[in-house]
């Protein structure tokens, strides 16, 4: 995620402190999945190498690379960042957060609503975060892509909707009547 | 002939046809929309599977992967930006020829070449391929242990920007291959005690997640408006400016030629890619000619070369899927994803169980490069010119909610659709860190499989890590990996004393 330094870089090396994200993610991960491994069930009368012997191996050999990979990159890493990253744009990490927080509410929308509403006000947002204005990409676009997808997926695909827990509403009959009418059905 | 059986199987079914020609039209589009890899957009496709015949399902894939290396050649030529990595060799000498207003003669030298080398490569995984399974039907699981751990570490160490990250991409899909239930015992393992992860992190909303949301997560934050394509081109001073005549095709000739082979043997080899393939030969081609001045203001033979190479990746790199098991790139992992969701075993035995499913699949890379040849010889410069009025404010949201309305046409589980917003953060976050996605999905998608065979060898043998040792074929592949390690340690130490320092 570091963005610039003092001293440049070759185009091909990699980043101390890009280098150092990469080992404390996966040492995370491998803090996650370590809390599990003793649940892991193994049969006494299992031969061979067990269930555990692949997820153990994979977790210790991992974590070893992750310290190993944060031995040698931390000092550099240390000066780098006491002499000065750019910070990342804070607009994109704004505008990154906003479409997490656009996914997260659409799949939530999602099971409330079903699917046209929540696609149809989240293909607006979307289309504004991107850079869209006026009244054919804001309002019109967003209707026509429901549509398509309404065709793509519930008619020709026959795909099942499940109801909303505040609207609930059957597209599936109307679908299955196309279906029917083009010969899918 | 195994491959009249091919075109056989493939004919008899309208909609193998019908979806080989459709995926190649796609991956024509997809390969020229800058920033969308062809990963992102089988990704995008294989939800759509789901509802699809084993054979039209791999054709559509096979054809977009195919077409797309060809594809991403369109905008480097006429607007200076490569729709693919792979691209940017064609790149350096298509785009002069534009600016001289000889962008039809690069545009149908790139296409001539594109079918000549893909053509190449087929008939290699045509005829090899099935060569080399009669082989590889002989090795036990000790062999394919050995086989994966290879693919892992040569894949592991050259995707990455460093060894150690590449490694720990490879780990990290490991470890996410592991959720689910005992290959042997069936009993439930890192679930977290979720009854969603029962079956493990589903293929799709990890590969969407991964290639494709990472790819709108990484735009969100462009200026669009800044980054628009401008076509610079100028008007063709006389008609064979517009055309590769038939002189200029015998001189590319023997370029074409050395450069499908390189590009060839590149694809085979596991984690290269087409990227190198293309450099390797645009440099090849640039260092035994005869005119090497000539070269960067709009040389056709440095078309020719890269595109040649370029293409010949895409047959040749099956062939490491279709006789061991491992897929050696991006798109032949996809290729294994759709295989394992249609139950169709992949590895040397796909020759017997699935002689007919198999042929047909080559038969339909055939109908694909008749296809874009065709396509791309008469109509890439109005495609181009189509593809330059898309915005792209508006295809990356539609390419997002696509990516919902997908995994949830497949499960209609709103979990499913959770956990692709998380792979989503994380490709985009892996991205950013240096990781390498690729390596990630190759050793997420190949985890069971290394497992699997694990397990049965010491099922088969009380000697535990000894057996390997009574192994020679086994003993070979850990010394290839090892060896591929050791060069590419080699050569980035190298590359750090070659730096000044302080």
């Amino acid at each position: 995620m570091a963005t610039g330094s003092g001293k440049p870089r070759g185009a091909g090396e990699a980043d101390p402190v890009n280098q150092c994200l990469v080992a404390l993610l996966t040492l995370a991960t491998c803090a996650v999945f370590a809390t599990q491994l003793g649940h892991i069930y193994v049969e006494r009368t299992d031969a061979g190498l067990g269930a555990r012997g692949l997820p153990q191996f994979v977790l210790v050999a991992g974590a070893l690379l992750a310290v190993l990979q944060l031995a040698a990159n931390l000092p550099r890493a240390v000066a780098r960042l006491t002499g000065g990253v750019a910070i990342p744009d804070r607009n994109v990490t704004a505008r990154v957060l906003l479409l997490l927080v656009i996914a997260l509410a659409y799949v939530w929308a999602i099971t409330l609503f079903q699917y046209a509403l929540p696609t149809l006000v989240a293909m607006s947002g979307l289309l504004y975060l991107f850079g869209s204005r006026g009244p054919w990409r804001l309002v019109v676009l967003p209707v026509l892509t429901v549509a398509a997808y309404y065709v793509l997926f519930f008619v020709l695909l026959g795909v099942f909707e499940n109801p909303g827990h505040i609207l609930a509403y059957d597209s599936y009959t109307f679908a299955f009547r196309i279906r029917q009418m083009i010969g899918l059905q | 002939m195994g491959i009249i059986d091919g075109f056989v199987e493939l004919f008899s079914s309208w909609q193998a046809v019908l979806f080989t020609i459709l995926g190649t039209l796609i991956g024509l589009i997809g390969g020229a929309v800058p920033g969308l890899s062809s990963g992102a957009m089988i990704s995008l496709l294989i939800p759509v599977t789901f509802y699809m015949g084993p054979l039209p399902a791999l054709a559509m894939i096979y054809a977009v992967s195919k077409s797309s290396d060809f594809g991403g050649s369109i905008p480097a030529i006429l607007f200076n930006t490569p729709g693919t990595p792979q691209a940017s060799a064609t790149q350096i000498e298509g785009f002069p020829l534009t600016r001289q207003g000889k962008q039809g003669k690069a545009l149908r030298t790139a296409v001539v070449a594109s079918a000549q080398g893909d053509v190449f490569s087929e008939l290699l995984l045509i005829f090899g391929a099935a060569f080399l399974a009669v082989y590889a039907t002989r090795l036990g699981p000790p062999e394919f242990v050995a086989v994966y751990v290879c693919a892992f570490v040569i894949i592991g160490s050259l995707l990455g920007k460093s060894v150690i990250t590449g490694m720990l991409s490879v780990a990290l899909g490991l470890l996410l291959s592991f959720p689910g239930t005992d290959p042997i015992t069936a009993g439930e393992r890192f679930t977290f005690g979720s009854f969603h992860l029962l079956e493990g992190f589903g293929l799709v909303p990890v590969l969407l997640g991964v290639f494709v949301l990472s790819e709108v997560f990484e735009k969100v934050g462009t200026s669009f408006a800044a980054t628009a394509s401008v076509a610079i081109a100028g008007k063709p001073e006389k008609p064979e400016d517009a055309t590769l005549t038939w002189p200029e095709y015998k001189r590319l000739f023997p370029t074409i030629c050395r450069s499908q082979l390189i590009g060839s043997v590149v694809g085979m080899l596991p984690g290269l890619g087409s990227v190198v393939a293309s450099f390797v030969a645009y440099s090849e081609a640039r260092r035994v000619s005869k005119t090497p001045e000539t070269w960067g203001n709009g040389e056709i033979e440095g078309i020719a070369a890269a595109e040649a190479a370029n293409n010949a990746t895409s047959g040749s790199n099956l062939i490491p899927l279709l006789t061991l098991g491992i897929p050696g790139s991006t798109s032949a992992a996809l290729l294994a994803g759709v295989m394992l969701i249609h139950g169709v075993e992949i590895g040397p035995r796909v020759f017997e169980n699935s002689h007919d499913l198999i042929y047909g699949l080559f038969a339909a890379g055939l109908l694909c490069i008749l296809t874009y040849f065709v396509v791309g010889y008469w109509g890439a410069a109005h495609l181009g010119r189509l593809i330059s009025r898309i915005p792209a404010q508006v295809v990356y949201p539609i390419i997002f909610l696509t990516c919902y309305i997908a995994v949830y046409a497949t499960e209609q589980e709103a979990f499913d659709m959770v956990l692709i917003t998380l792979f989503g953060l994380l490709g985009y976050v892996m991205k950013r860190i240096d990781m390498s996605p690729p390596a990630f999905i190759i050793a997420f998608i190949l985890g069971p499989g290394l497992e699997e065979s694990l397990r049965q060898t010491f099922l088969l043998d009380d000697s535990g890590v000894l057996y390997f040792l009574e192994r020679p074929v086994a003993l070979v592949f850990f010394g290839m990996g090892l060896l591929a390690l050791a060069l590419r340690v080699w050569t980035q130490l190298k590359k750090r004393q070659a730096q000044p320092t302080g």
